[in-house]
């Protein structure tokens, strides 16, 4: 009996569904990954300003600053606007927290490491990406502030300018690779990285991801200097703390997106294929891959002064959305004339 | 559209500062309709210290210290113009090489306030690496004159008659390797912020101050001469040295925010060349004189050009040891004035670039 309850136990935590949900991509990845990249941001954005960065918790090179951070918001005392829709004001960051979380089940981590295995991963991972401006907005409604509520009126049009291009230029991809599925998508790229082929609509995505992350040049929604703090200007404790958060796991499904369409994904070699399971080779490829895009993110945060609201819609509908297509018809082009470049 | 918005949001003032982020000390007050600016104003007299009244009460020495307070990160050029007017009443003609000291220091200062001024633009506009630059090279800045007077901000040298002390030795050398460094630095800010494209978006077109509004509207310095008038208070009127240092008057053409930002940075550079000069030419002999502590009865009027724009010094003496009236005129005040003028038709985010391209200092409009 006590065999079968041990068998059984150990066989739920040895479990795929066990291992997702609480390791990669659940809830060990996403706290580490959030603790270690703010600490990181912090670091690399000091060196690029001539400073120290964090620099006395946890002793070396402040790594527990994140985490001291995170414990003193968690002391705070809750205190909404006396005005406020409490619900709205409560509810909104935990859900600007948890829902990004959801697209981390589209995306594979190796050819059979993936939450919910779907043919139609990338409309998922859309699909939720278009959920969260929804949560912005309420915060801001509900705060009832007049400076929330022009950062969530921001938000509505920064992600209408940056969503149709984000859906545009992936297009490409999808052409090429014949296929919704995400796990398709990263074996079509076996020979060579879609970005080869797809520098343009790359380059789209890319900078509509920016925009729809709300990282500089576009964190117009928050913009310090002009809202105080544009939508999260109430928000103090660890509700801050989860906005923030929230932020940051768009930032990690942003760049694992990026990489699965353009960077081949979990595609690597294997160096010692007796030694290292596959998958776990794969895992590393995606994260590396990850990590070299969120730092690519983080240098631009310190190279670039913000942008204008007017100027990214000008950005977004005069630039992005026609250069999307222009690649749009390009892939057809390509495909027409050279069928053998796609993996399909 | 601009209807279905206005139902949305209603008109209502906001209050931008006294408590926010970017205002500093002074509170803009706006009215919006979405994104759009229908008016703006700016509310100021939150710091103001009664300065020009406390001056009545000290001695004329113990003015100084006062005077650097009005706007702390240009203190040698407000020491210049106040010293200048007690000079004048009494009579007294300050040595050679004194002047060359106050022209450095002067320009010194000028630099400061300026690269200052870099940082604010830069952190308006979310821009915060140009930020630390701008604050670490000042920093350089500040150390230079510690070598020479012992305080980083604060100098209190120039005084009647002359300035305090000599340079120490080795100061030369110290100040032509900095200025060697600080050159290469002007390079970099220029090459990574001032021609910044994003930067160029976000300030070139905004707040257009045409010539002839600038005169009617009474603008300052590189706010005004950003709007293309050569007026500077160092060519018009020279004082001190200035008639001998060789330099330019930057101006600009369009009037805009971006003309403003150039016209201060290519001040940077002509005040190092001015600064170099100052060093080269300086003639050997004492650096002060005596002034008697007993003014006699006069009144004396100084102008000089601080970093801001032209600030005027009237001073008023009964036979005494004290000022009887001292009258200040600030550049912040007139530029800030200039604001509702410059901020119609714009948006909400070009509020703080269009308040600090005017280089406002709350402390120097409320005195």
């Amino acid at each position: 009996m006590m065999q079968q309850i041990w068998d059984l136990i150990l066989g739920f935590l040895t479990s795929k569904y066990f291992l997702q949900l609480f390791f990669i991509p659940g809830i060990a990845f996403i706290g580490l990954f959030t603790l270690i990249v703010v600490w990181f941001e912090r670091k690399l954005l000091a060196r690029v300003m001539l400073r120290y960065g964090p620099l006395h918790v946890g002793r070396v090179a402040g790594i527990l600053q994140t985490l001291a951070d995170t414990l003193k918001l968690l002391f705070k005392e809750f205190i909404p606007p006396r005005k406020a829709y409490k619900l709205g004001f409560y509810l909104a960051p935990v859900f600007y927290a948890s829902v990004p979380t959801l697209a981390l089940t589209a995306i594979p981590f190796s050819p059979t490491w993936i939450v919910y295995p779907s043919d139609v991963g990338l409309l998922i991972a859309y699909a939720v990406i278009a959920c969260t401006p929804i949560l912005p907005i309420i915060a801001g409604w509900a705060c009832n502030n007049r400076y929330t509520m022009i950062g969530g009126l921001r938000i509505i049009f920064q992600d209408v300018a940056g969503e149709i291009p984000l859906l545009l230029s992936a297009l490409g991809v999808v052409m090429l690779s014949g296929s919704f599925n995400l796990v398709n998508i990263v074996n079509a790229q076996s020979r060579y990285w879609f970005i080869l082929l797809q520098p343009l609509g790359a380059l789209v995505f890319f900078i509509s991801l920016i925009a729809m992350v709300e990282r500089v040049p576009f964190d117009i929604p928050t913009a310090e200097q002009e809202l105080v703090f544009g939508w999260r200007t109430e928000y103090g404790g660890i509700l801050f703390g989860l906005t923030m958060f929230g932020e940051y796991i768009s930032l990690a499904a942003g760049s694992l997106l990026f990489s699965t369409l353009y960077l081949g994904g979990y595609l690597g070699p294997n160096p010692f294929p007796g030694f290292i399971p596959s998958d776990f080779a794969s895992m590393a490829w995606i994260l590396l891959k990850m990590a070299v895009m969120v730092t690519v993110l983080i240098v631009i945060r310190g190279a670039y002064p913000r942008l204008r609201i007017d100027q990214l819609l000008n950005l977004g509908w005069k630039w992005l959305i026609p250069l999307a297509m222009i690649n749009t018809v390009l892939t057809m082009l390509m495909i027409y004339f050279f069928p053998w470049v796609g993996g399909a | 559209m601009k209807e279905s918005n206005a139902a949305l949001l209603k008109s209502r003032w906001i209050s931008w500062g006294p408590v926010h982020p970017a205002s500093g000390q002074l509170r803009v007050l706006f009215d919006t309709d979405g994104e759009h600016l229908l008016g703006a104003k700016v509310d100021i007299g939150y710091v103001h210290r009664g300065i020009e009244k406390m001056a009545e009460n000290r001695f004329f020495i113990g003015v100084i210290p006062m005077l650097e307070k009005i706007c702390i990160l240009d203190a040698s050029n407000y020491d210049l113009g106040y010293v200048r007017a007690v000079e004048e009443i009494h009579g007294v003609d300050v040595p050679e090489r004194a002047r060359y000291i106050r022209v450095f220091m002067c320009e010194l200062n000028r630099i400061t306030s300026h690269l200052y001024w870099t940082a604010l633009m830069a952190a308006v506009t979310g821009f915060y690496t140009i930020l630390m630059w701008a604050i670490n090279d000042r920093e350089l800045l500040l150390d230079l004159g510690a070598e020479y007077t012992g305080q980083r901000v604060s100098y209190i040298y120039i005084i009647p008659g002359g300035v305090r002390q000599d340079l120490p030795s080795g100061f030369k050398e110290k100040a032509f390797e900095f200025l060697d460094y600080f050159e290469q630095r002007l390079k970099i800010l220029y090459d990574t912020f001032f021609t910044n494209k994003l930067f160029q978006m976000r300030t070139s077109g905004v707040g257009v101050l045409k010539k002839e509004d600038a005169l009617r509207l009474g603008a300052a310095g590189p706010t005004l001469r950003g709007s293309g008038l050569k007026i500077d208070v160092r060519k018009d009127d020279p004082y001190e040295v200035y008639e001998e240092m060789d330099f330019k008057i930057p101006t600009g053409e369009r009037g805009d925010a971006y003309d403003r930002c150039m016209v201060r940075f290519h001040e940077m550079e002509q005040s190092t060349k001015i600064m170099r000069q100052a060093l080269e030419s300086m003639p050997d002999g004492p650096v002060k004189v005596r002034v008697p502590w007993i003014a006699p009865k006069g009144e004396a009027l100084s102008r000089v050009e601080a970093a801001r724009g032209e600030a005027d010094f009237y001073l008023l003496t009964q036979r005494g040891s004290k000022p009887y009236r001292l009258k200040i005129s600030t550049p912040s005040f007139k530029n800030l004035y200039l604001f509702s003028h410059i901020s119609r038709g714009h948006l909400v985010a070009d509020l703080p670039v269009l308040l600090f391209s005017l280089d406002p200092f709350p402390l120097d409009a409320d005195r």
